[in-house]
């Protein structure tokens, strides 16, 4: 029989272990020039009810390529994302943990009571995906027929006196999906 | 490479930020400015060489070791043309460990060893540093004080804060082969047997990025002291850093 210390220790191992799994994210992106804009992505974005300043990105991450517009309304910031045939993807925007449904907040606070320690959100996104036409529905009309609601979360944690950073993605009920380490990119031109 | 071959073979352009125009305006007006106030003083002009070597230990420590050269290539007054004075003025060993303390924030200690001509002075180091990655850019704070030993002099004691930028010429952050534009202003308060002293320094370099492990910077490297008594002392360096984690 283990004795409680024992399974205490094992207990943590086993749920830091879990956590280093998680995958690494790598994402690399440059700006493009509007004119560089293929014209598909052009205009899905001149159908949307937004007049704001656009800047566009090229993003290289794990899951492939894909063209990211990204301005700011209404003191929020979005983002919209195709891949490079210029489909949409889906189109994000930032949140406070206020704007979710208190059924989804709870089964992420349980989420994160379970293996990573001191915990604190950073940012949280919302991500709508969906087909061009119904995304186009839903920001006119908001109609959320068809629509995958996701929820993307930057989480600060520290276990056992590791610092990390994660981004964890959860479903519209709060469900974890899936969690990638974010790897911190090298400071020693900022400290020396 | 991949970045370039990927964008060539979307044939994208890419774009530089006007962030990045805003903030290259502000630093030529603050040359400018303390240019101003030095007027009618002395200056030097010398190469900055340094070599700055990052390891990495575990459990959030690591060892850093930078050799730094000073070379001196003229002098002069702000009323005449300068002269030419290559002269070889000191070289600077410098090996400190440091203690990540969260996610973003260093803690630091080590030594300085200088070798000028036959005279040697030793350095002690503390420094705290903070470096906070925004949507654009990143910034970083850093706190230091020293202690410096030399012989036949008193102990001098300073206090330094260093506010440092980093803003990449391309997309929200530096990614392999790309340039980006580092922005540093430090103001060092030193103290040596009750004579206090201010010196200001403004050091916008450009860098590259191999990758994330191996950066080269060059820019000048600009330093005023003495002005807040005596008559202003300048200094421009031309600064070459190149920064290596193993």
């Amino acid at each position: 029989m283990m004795n409680p210390k024992n399974l205490t220790t094992f207990v943590i191992i086993f749920l830091s272990l879990n956590v280093i799994q998680a995958q690494t994210k790598f994402e690399k992106e440059y700006r493009l020039k509007n004119t560089s804009v293929p014209a598909k992505v052009q205009a899905f974005i001149d159908s949307l009810p937004f007049q704001e300043k656009i800047k566009w990105y090229f993003e290289e991450n794990n899951t492939g390529n894909s063209i990211e517009a990204k301005f700011k309304s209404d003191k929020i910031r979005y983002s919209v994302e195709f891949d490079t045939a210029g489909n949409i993807q889906d189109i994000e925007k930032e949140i406070h943990w206020t704007d979710m449904p208190a059924s989804t907040q709870s089964r992420i606070t349980a989420h994160l009571n379970t293996g990573y320690g001191y915990h604190k959100i950073q940012k949280i996104q919302i991500q709508y995906s969906g087909s061009s036409d119904d995304l186009i529905n839903f920001i006119n009309k908001k109609n959320t027929k068809n629509i995958t609601i996701r929820y993307e979360i930057i989480v600060k944690t520290r276990l056992i006196r590791k610092v990390s950073l994660f981004e964890m993605t959860f479903d519209e009920n709060g469900q974890h999906l899936n969690t990638a380490e974010i790897r911190f990119k090298n400071t020693d031109n900022l400290e020396y | 490479m991949d970045n370039i071959l990927t964008r060539r073979k979307f044939g994208l352009k890419t774009q530089t930020t006007l962030n990045t125009r805003f903030w290259l305006l502000l630093l030529f007006f603050g040359i400018a400015l303390i240019q101003k106030n030095a007027a009618q003083s002395g200056y030097r002009i010398g190469l900055l060489p340094a070599v700055n070597i990052n390891k990495p230990i575990g459990r959030g420590w690591a060892v850093n070791f930078k050799y730094e050269l000073r070379q001196f290539v003229a002098e002069g007054d702000y009323s005449a043309s300068p002269e030419s004075a290559f002269e070889y003025d000191l070289s600077d060993f410098i090996f400190i460990a440091s203690k990540k303390v969260g996610l973003n924030n260093t803690i630091a200690g080590g030594y300085l060893f200088r070798l000028r001509g036959a005279t040697v002075t030793h350095r002690t180091i503390q420094q705290f540093t903070i470096v906070r990655k925004l949507n654009a850019f990143r910034l970083a704070h850093r706190i230091s004080t020293d202690q410096t030993f030399e012989p036949d002099n008193p102990v001098e004691y300073r206090l330094r804060y260093r506010l440092t930028t980093e803003l990449p010429l391309n997309g929200e952050s530096v990614d392999p082969g790309e340039w980006y534009v580092k922005i540093s202003n430090e103001y060092l308060n030193s103290l040596q047997e009750n004579s206090y002293d201010l010196e200001v320094r403004l050091i916008p370099l450009l860098g590259y990025e191999f990758n994330d492990n191996n950066k080269l910077e060059f820019g000048p490297d600009y330093r005023i002291s003495s002005f807040l008594e005596n008559s202003p002392r300048s200094v421009y360096w031309l600064s070459v850093n190149w920064f290596v984690k193993l």
